[in-house]
């Protein structure tokens, strides 16, 4: 299959773009690995069009997802390309050819350019105890809900920080469930450093800073327990979860909970755009690696362009906004006689940037959990491969220079998930330990197959030319 | 985790380590085996202990399981069918420190 476009993520960012490329006339293959579109933000977002109950528990920010969706799939001049794994992005001389794992069949997709829309993951969380059955991320419970109608029984305890976390509380109680508590890391309010950047987030968008003072007042008129600056959290169980101990105000306290759901942010899911080779930064504001991208979105590799939140945490709406502008700079390579439209893109960047300066008062407001970024030593941090954060440390202290030299010496990131859940938990714990910036520490190398592929799988290939 | 019911309009059968469970079409397997209140879904390669799903995006590949014989599927990633048997994967249990670098 030759395409001018393949799109890698069927989320706000990847089907915003596939519109409007396949508007301008591109012949555009969008792939996820989901079966539907809508990435994990509008996860289900079609099968869920016409349920009400469920619309209305998780608010209108999600049912804005169905519209987006329905807009994508009638839009002629995409192929679908849904319930597909990418495992090999390879660059070539006039494009890039991709590897496709779909139920159990690979394939190749070739393009002329790629672009990678994949989208946040959760930053890790690391905390004595987290890997017991009964610990999930709050993103996990979200995606029960949305996916499955999967809700938890009251009961359940909500920790970290973060907008998610306001969300997901008000969500379940909308639904009728009862948290427990909610164990949060950030103080209540701003501090008075960061109230200027709150006054012009708020000026920007308005209806955003609103939401969220609103999500903190159900949870406080619904009487549950809302702990602010927590200072750790413990999971303890034999087999699962049964309590969580957490210290407060100087003291340690304990609830008995067979289900805590732990969230302490997003950032950018970089493993495709590392496994292309594309050069990156460390954002020392979102404290997560960045694709360094020119102002279209271009990689460092030629004909490679990243968007959405896996080219920086901006959140759905600006997604939308970077997909629209994206695609008429991708129109324009591919037929460079297509007209310019200055007015649109000015106005595109106009929203976009409302939506950047309430990013940068969020980033700031919930930098990443000192408890979570540098946990107690009996800590595991490669949930895989079983790696503690003590011997991360014992290993920095003998003289291990990185994360690759790591992955040699204790096979930290070298388990099933490749070190996508602790990369960057991994070399935040290695910078502290060194002395060093986390810049000079770097990241794991990422390398072909993306995701596990069997050899029966490969064998398997077909070659997807129409 | 219980299911709701407004949500679940088709039932499909399914099996755990032999158990008849259902789940509503279109879950995905680890939401079936979550509603069935099955958290342990395989046990951890180094330590012996048990573990479960996390991330439920197929970032942490913790919820891997054996389906209809074949392993190291995603059950955060597959959608239930009418008759699949899941199991718990085999433990792998690496000697430490001696070269099991076969993967």
């Amino acid at each position: 299959m030759t395409m001018d476009v393949a799109i890698i993520g069927a989320g706000p960012a990847g089907l915003s773009l596939a519109i409007g490329l396949a508007k301008s006339g591109a012949k555009v293959a969008i792939i996820d690995e989901q079966p539907s579109p809508g990435g994990q933000v509008y996860r289900a977002a079609e099968r869920n069009a016409d349920a009400t109950d469920l619309l209305g528990w998780l608010g209108p920010d999600y049912a804005k997802g169905a519209a987006l969706v329905a807009e994508a799939r009638q839009t002629d001049g995409i192929t679908w390309r849904m319930a597909s794994s990418v495992w090999d992005i390879r660059p070539e001389e006039d494009g890039c050819e991709l590897g496709l794992l779909t139920a159990g069949k690979t394939s190749v997709v070739r393009a002329a350019h790629v672009v990678l829309a994949t989208g946040a993951m959760e930053r890790p969380t690391p905390f004595p105890g987290w890997t017991l059955p009964g610990v999930m991320s709050i993103g996990a419970a979200q995606t029960l809900f949305k996916d499955s109608g999967l809700l938890p029984e009251d009961g359940v305890v909500l920790a970290g920080q973060g907008p998610l976390l306001y969300l997901f509380a008000a969500q379940l109680l909308a639904a009728g469930i009862k948290p427990q508590a909610v164990l949060d890391f950030a103080p209540k309010w701003a501090a008075p450093s960061n109230l200027p950047l709150l006054a012009r987030a708020t000026l920007g968008a308005a209806p955003q800073i609103a939401k969220g003072l609103r999500l903190r007042a159900e949870i406080k008129r619904a009487g549950i327990a809302h702990h602010y600056r927590v200072e750790r959290i413990e999971a303890h169980g034999a087999d699962a979860l049964d309590r969580v101990t957490f210290r407060h105000k100087g003291g340690e306290r304990h609830i008995e909970t067979s289900l805590l759901l732990v969230h302490d942010g997003v950032i950018s899911n970089t493993h495709a755009s590392m496994a292309a080779g594309c050069a990156h930064d460390w954002d020392g504001e979102q404290a997560a690696w960045v694709p360094r991208l020119d102002d279209h979105g271009r990689t460092s590799r030629d004909r490679i362009w990243v968007l959405g939140d896996g080219a920086r945490i901006l959140g759905a709406d600006a997604a939308v906004l970077q997909g629209r502008i994206m695609a008429r700079s991708i129109a324009r390579d591919l037929d460079p006689t297509t007209p310019q439209d200055a007015g649109r893109d000015q106005s595109d960047r106009k929203a976009l940037q409302r939506l950047a300066t309430l990013r940068q008062f969020l980033d700031r407001q919930y930098p990443p959990v000192p408890a979570f970024s540098q946990p107690p030593d009996e800590t595991t941090i490669c949930r895989c491969e079983a790696v503690l954060a003590g011997d991360i440390r014992a290993l920095v202290r003998s003289g291990c220079m990185g994360p690759n030299q790591l992955r040699a010496f204790c096979r930290a990131g070298m388990g099933p998930c490749m070190g996508r859940q602790c990369g960057n938990a991994i070399t935040r714990i290695m910078a502290k330990e060194a002395g060093r910036e986390v810049s000079q520490i770097g990241h794991f190398t990422i390398r072909t197959p993306l995701k596990p592929v069997s050899l029966a799988e490969l064998a398997n290939l077909e070659d997807a030319d129409p | 985790m219980e299911l709701d019911a407004t949500n679940t309009p088709k039932t499909v059968r399914l099996s755990f380590e032999g158990t008849a469970i259902e789940a509503p079409a279109g879950a995905t397997v680890a939401a079936a085996l979550l509603a069935a209140d099955i958290i342990a879904f395989g046990t951890r390669p180094v330590s012996g202990l048990p573990r479960g799903a996390f991330c439920m995006m197929g970032t942490c590949f913790e919820c891997m399981v054996e389906i209809d014989g074949i392993a190291n599927r995603q059950a955060c990633l597959e959608t239930v069918q009418e008759g699949q048997n899941i199991r718990r994967m085999p433990p792998r249990i690496p000697t430490k420190g001696q070269g099991d670098g076969d993967d």
